[in-house]
C-alpha cells in the first residue's frame, strides 16, 4: 500500500466521520428545540408565567432547525405549528401546518392541526365555486396516498408501452392496440391528479400573520378605502397575486382581493 | 525558558478571558431586549370637541395585554384595537445564522377633550408575563374656540321630572348662522346614567348623522326665517332614560364647528344650549302590582298560537310579541306563565320557559315557548299580561293580549305525550321511575396533537412529485417503455426491408390499394411478376403461389375484365377480399423460402 493510496483512506474515513457528525449534530439541534417545546408545554400547563418565552425559544430553534436542515417532514412542521399554535400566532402555525400538509396530506396530526388552528381563527371566508370547484378536485389527496397515484401511473404507463412493443413482435394479435391506448390514457388520470395538485402548492399561497390588518381596495392605506368593515386577523388564507412597493394584492378563497402591507403576510412556499 | 513559558500562558488566560466575556456579553445583549412601552399624540394642542390619536406601542413584547391607561375624566377615549408590526432579520451567533423578529404592538386610540384646559394623561401600563411595564406620560392642550353670536342652540324636552328607567324625548334646534361645516357634539353634557337613542329624521330632508356620547344621532336640515334672514335649522331627535335617581344636568349641548364668514376666512366657533335640570324620582310603590317587573311606558302585546285544534296532551307553538319604546326597560323577559293561574291549571308548560327570537328587533320583544292542554275541557288559550308604570298618567297599568280560542279533544289511547303532560298531576298515585340523564355521544372537535420524536421529525415522509420526476431512476423508468417501442419499431422495418421479395409484395400491395375493383388486383399482379400492368392477362395468376379457389376467382375476374361485355362492374369489396387474400398468401409464400 503507497501512502497516495493510504491518504485517501483516510481522507475517505474523515469524509465519512463529518457527515456522520453533522447528522448527529441536526438531530441534537432538533431534539434540544424538541425539548424546550415539551418543557414550555409543562410549564403553560403549570399556568407558569416564563411558559411563552421558552416556547417561543422553542419556536425559533425549530424554524432555524428546519432551514438549515432542510427537513422535510411533516411531523416536523407540525411541532413547529404546534409551538406556535400555543403562542396564539395562528398566522404563522397555519404556514407550519400548510407546509406540513404540503409534505404529506394524509397526516392525521396535520388535518386535525389545521381544522383547529382554523376554527381558532376569527375571520370566516366562504370559498366561491371556482375555489370549491378546485378543493374538490383535490379532494382525494387525504384519502388516496401519492405514492399509490405515482404507481399507478407507472404500471398503467410500463404496461401501455409494453403491449404497443408486443403488438411490434407479434403482429397477429391486432386487438392490442385500443388496449395499449386505454392503459395510456389511464395513465394519465394519477398523473393528471399530481400534477394539479402540484401545481396548486406552485402558486402564491400566503396567510396573513399580523393581527387585526385593515385589507385596502389599493397598494396605500392614506389614499384607498378599507375593503372590508372587520381587519383581517392573523391566519386568513388567500393567494398573492401581485407585490407593488411595499403592498401585495392578496385574492382571498371567497373571490374578493384586496392589498395588505407585504410584511403583513407571509407564503406558504416563499421563493428560494 | 520559564518566564517565557509564564508569559505565554498569562496571554492564553487573558485570551480565553475576553473570549469567555465577549460570548457572555452578547448573550447579555441578546436576552436585554427589554419590553419598551411609548405614548405617543399626533397634535399637542386641540379645540374641544376635536379628536386627537393616542397611541401606545408596546416593544419587544410576545403578546401583550391592552395597556391601562387612567384617562382624565374630562377626555373621551375611543380604543381602536391591536395592530401590529414585525420585522425579520438574520443575525449571526458565535458563527451560526439565527432569525430574530422583533415586533412592536400598537394600541390605538381616539381622544376627544370635552373641556378646556391642559389635559395630562398618565403613563399607560402594560402587562405581559405578569410584569408590568410603564411607559410615558403625555398631555395635550384643549382650546375652546370663540362662542359664536349668530347662532342659537335650543333643547326641548316634555317634562324634566322623570321616572326612573323611563324614555322620554328631547329634541334639539340649531339655528345656523352662517356657512358651516366639520361640525361636532363631542364635547355635549349628558349625565353617564342617561342611556341615548337616536330616532328617526323626516325622510325627505337632508340627513347628517353624528356622534352624541357616543351615540350615532341622525339630524335634518331645513329652513328658517327669523328676523327677516333666512336661517338654516339643523335638527336631530333622540330619547334619554334616566337609570339612575337623583338630579342631573343636561347639557350645555355644545356644538364646534368651522364657519365660513362672507369674506372667505375660516375659523372655529362654537355654540351651546342652555343647561337642563332633571329629577329622576322612583315609580311610585302605591298600588303597584304584584306582577310588576320594573316595565315603564306602553306596550302592546300580541300572541299566537301555532294551532287551534288539538288533542290533548299535543304541543302548541305560542309566541308573544311585545312592542313598546326602546330600551324596554323591564321587559328582560315574557311574563312567567307558571305564575298565571289560567295557565298553571289548564296547562303543561314547557319546562325550559320562554325562548326569545333573535335577532331583536327595534321596539319589539318576541317569544315562543310550548304548551300542552291537560284536558279536553279547556277552549281557549288565556290572555299573558305586562304590568307596567304609565309616566304620564301617574298610575300602573297592566297591557294584555287577546285569548285565543281553543278547541281540545280527548284522546283514546294513553300517547307518550300524555304520559309526560300527566306525569305532574299523577304522580301521586304512581312511583316515578327514575333515569340518569341521556348525553349523546359527539365526535371530539379536532385539537392539536402531541408532537413526534426528533428521529421521527428527521424521517421525510410524503411523496414530492417535481422530486421524484427529477431522480435518474425515474427519468429512466419513465424513458424506457417509449425507447423500447422506438427500438422495436426500427428493427421490425429492418427485418422487413432486408427481405427484398417481400419487399417487393409489400409495395405491389400499397400501389394496388390505390386502385378499385379489378384494376387494384392487374397492378398487384403486375408489381409482383415485374411485367407491364397493360400486360397483365389472366392466365398470369398461375404464376402467384396461391391456393386454387383464389386463383380460380382471380382468374374469373381478370377474364371478365379482358372481356368487358361479360360483366363491365366488378364488385369491388369482392376485389379487395381477393387483392388482401392473394397478398397474405404470397407474402407467406414468400418468407417460407426464405425459411
Amino acid at each position: 500500500m503507497n501512502h497516495s493510496c493510504l491518504f485517501r483512506i483516510i481522507l475517505a474515513i474523515v469524509s465519512i466521520s463529518c457527515c456522520l457528525t453533522n447528522a448527529q449534530d441536526h438531530s441534537s439541534t432538533l431534539t434540544e428545540a424538541l425539548d424546550k417545546l415539551s418543557l414550555g408545554i409543562e410549564r403553560l400547563e403549570a399556568q407558569d408565567q416564563g411558559a411563552e418565552a421558552i416556547i417561543a425559544e422553542a419556536a425559533s430553534e425549530l424554524a432555524n432547525a428546519i432551514d438549515e436542515q432542510e427537513v422535510q417532514s411533516s411531523g416536523a412542521y407540525h411541532a413547529l405549528g404546534n409551538a406556535y399554535t400555543l403562542l396564539g400566532e395562528h398566522g404563522y402555525a397555519m404556514i407550519a401546518f400548510r407546509r406540513g400538509e404540503q409534505i404529506n396530506p394524509r397526516d392525521p396530526r396535520i388535518q386535525d392541526s389545521l381544522s383547529y388552528v382554523r376554527d381558532q381563527i376569527q375571520i370566516q371566508v366562504e370559498p366561491n365555486i371556482p375555489n370549491r370547484v378546485r378543493a374538490a378536485l383535490i379532494s382525494w389527496r387525504g384519502l388516496i396516498p401519492r405514492s399509490i397515484l405515482w404507481w399507478s401511473f407507472i404500471s398503467l404507463f410500463t404496461l401501455g408501452w409494453a403491449i404497443l412493443i408486443l403488438r411490434i413482435c407479434a403482429r397477429q394479435l391486432p386487438s392490442l392496440r385500443p388496449l395499449a391506448i386505454t392503459c395510456l390514457a389511464l395513465a394519465c388520470i394519477p398523473f393528471a391528479a399530481l400534477g394539479y395538485e402540484w401545481s396548486l402548492d406552485q402558486g402564491k399561497p400566503g396567510v396573513v400573520v399580523l393581527y387585526e390588518i385593515n385589507a385596502m381596495s389599493g397598494p396605500d392605506d392614506a389614499i384607498y378605502t378599507p375593503v372590508y368593515a372587520e381587519p383581517l386577523s392573523a391566519g386568513v388564507e388567500g393567494t398573492l397575486r401581485e407585490v407593488r412597493d411595499d403592498w401585495a394584492r392578496l385574492s382571498l378563497i371567497d373571490g374578493t382581493a384586496c392589498w395588505v402591507p407585504l410584511d403583513a403576510i407571509s407564503r406558504i412556499n416563499p421563493p428560494t | 525558558m520559564t518566564p517565557m513559558l509564564f508569559t505565554l500562558r498569562n496571554a492564553l488566560f487573558v485570551l480565553a478571558f475576553a473570549w469567555v466575556s465577549s460570548v457572555c456579553s452578547a448573550q447579555v445583549s441578546s436576552d436585554s431586549e427589554d419590553i419598551r412601552v411609548e405614548a405617543e399624540l399626533t397634535r399637542s394642542s386641540v379645540y374641544v370637541g376635536d379628536e386627537v390619536s393616542y397611541s401606545v406601542a408596546v416593544y419587544n413584547a410576545i403578546n401583550p395585554e391592552q395597556p391601562v391607561v387612567e384617562f382624565p375624566e374630562g377626555v373621551k377615549a375611543i380604543f381602536h384595537g391591536r395592530s401590529s408590526q414585525s420585522f425579520t432579520s438574520m443575525q449571526y451567533e458565535n458563527g451560526r445564522r439565527r432569525s430574530v423578529t422583533q415586533r412592536s404592538y400598537i394600541f390605538q386610540y381616539t381622544l376627544t377633550a370635552v373641556v378646556e384646559g391642559e389635559v395630562a394623561i398618565p403613563a399607560p401600563s402594560v402587562k405581559e408575563n405578569g410584569k408590568v411595564y410603564t411607559g410615558n406620560a403625555t398631555s395635550f392642550r384643549s382650546l375652546l374656540p370663540s362662542e359664536s353670536p349668530d347662532d342659537e342652540l335650543i333643547v326641548n324636552i316634555e317634562r324634566t321630572q322623570l321616572y326612573l328607567n323611563e324614555t322620554i324625548e328631547v329634541e334639539c334646534e340649531w339655528l345656523i348662522g352662517d356657512n358651516t361645516s366639520e361640525f361636532n357634539f363631542s364635547s355635549s353634557s349628558v349625565p353617564e346614567s342617561f342611556q341615548i337613542r337616536a330616532l328617526p329624521a323626516p325622510g325627505n330632508f337632508h340627513q347628517i348623522e353624528f356622534p352624541l356620547n357616543g351615540r350615532p344621532i341622525i339630524g335634518y336640515v331645513t329652513s328658517q326665517t327669523q328676523s327677516g334672514r333666512q336661517l338654516s335649522k339643523f335638527t336631530f331627535r333622540f330619547t334619554i332614560t334616566p337609570t339612575e335617581l337623583g338630579t342631573y344636568e343636561l347639557g350645555p349641548l355644545r356644538t364646534i364647528f368651522t364657519r365660513q364668514s362672507g369674506t372667505g376666512s375660516r375659523y372655529r366657533a362654537y355654540a351651546e344650549s342652555d343647561t337642563t335640570t332633571i329629577e329622576v324620582i322612583p315609580v311610585p310603590s302605591d298600588r303597584r302590582p304584584d306582577e310588576y317587573n320594573g316595565a315603564i311606558g306602553e306596550f302592546e302585546l300580541e300572541s299566537r298560537a301555532s294551532n287551534s285544534r288539538v288533542h290533548v296532551g299535543d304541543p302548541i307553538g305560542l309566541t308573544l310579541r311585545i312592542r313598546g319604546q326602546e330600551p324596554m326597560t323591564g321587559v328582560q323577559d315574557a311574563p312567567d306563565l307558571e305564575s298565571i293561574p289560567s295557565f298553571a291549571e289548564h296547562f303543561k308548560i314547557d319546562s325550559e320557559g320562554w325562548r326569545e327570537s333573535l335577532p331583536r328587533r327595534e321596539g319589539v320583544r318576541e317569544y315562543s315557548t310550548t304548551i300542552r292542554a291537560l284536558s279536553d275541557r279547556v277552549d281557549e288559550i288565556p290572555a299573558i299580561g305586562l304590568a307596567s308604570f304609565d309616566p304620564i298618567l301617574g298610575e300602573y297599568r297592566v297591557y294584555q293580549t287577546s285569548p285565543i280560542p281553543l278547541s281540545v279533544q280527548a284522546v283514546r289511547e294513553v300517547t307518550l305525550a300524555d304520559a309526560i303532560v300527566s306525569s305532574g298531576t299523577q304522580s301521586t298515585q304512581s312511583a316515578e321511575r327514575r333515569s340518569v340523564e341521556k348525553v349523546e355521544l359527539t365526535t371530539a372537535a379536532p385539537g392539536l396533537w402531541a408532537h413526534g420524536t426528533a428521529d421521527e421529525l428527521m424521517k421525510s415522509d410524503g411523496f414530492d412529485l417535481a422530486g421524484t420526476i427529477q431522480k435518474p431512476a425515474w427519468i429512466a423508468t419513465i424513458a424506457t417503455p417509449p425507447s423500447l417501442y422506438l427500438a422495436a419499431i426500427v428493427i421490425a422495418t429492418y427485418r422487413r426491408n432486408r427481405d427484398p421479395e417481400a419487399l417487393t409484395l409489400r409495395r405491389a400491395f400499397a400501389a394496388a390499394r390505390k386502385y378499385r375493383g379489378v384494376d387494384s388486383l392487374q397492378c398487384y399482379l403486375a408489381r409482383a411478376l415485374d411485367i407491364n400492368q397493360d400486360a397483365v392477362v389472366a392466365s398470369d395468376v398461375t404464376l402467384l403461389p396461391v391456393d386454387e379457389p383464389t386463383r380460380q376467382a382471380l382468374h374469373s375476374r381478370l377474364i371478365e375484365a379482358e372481356h368487358p361485355g361479360i360483366s363491365p362492374n366488378a364488385d369491388p369489396t369482392e376485389c379487395q377480399r381477393l387483392l388482401r387474400s392473394m397478398h397474405e398468401q404470397c407474402l407467406r409464400a414468400a418468407k417460407g423460402g426464405e425459411r
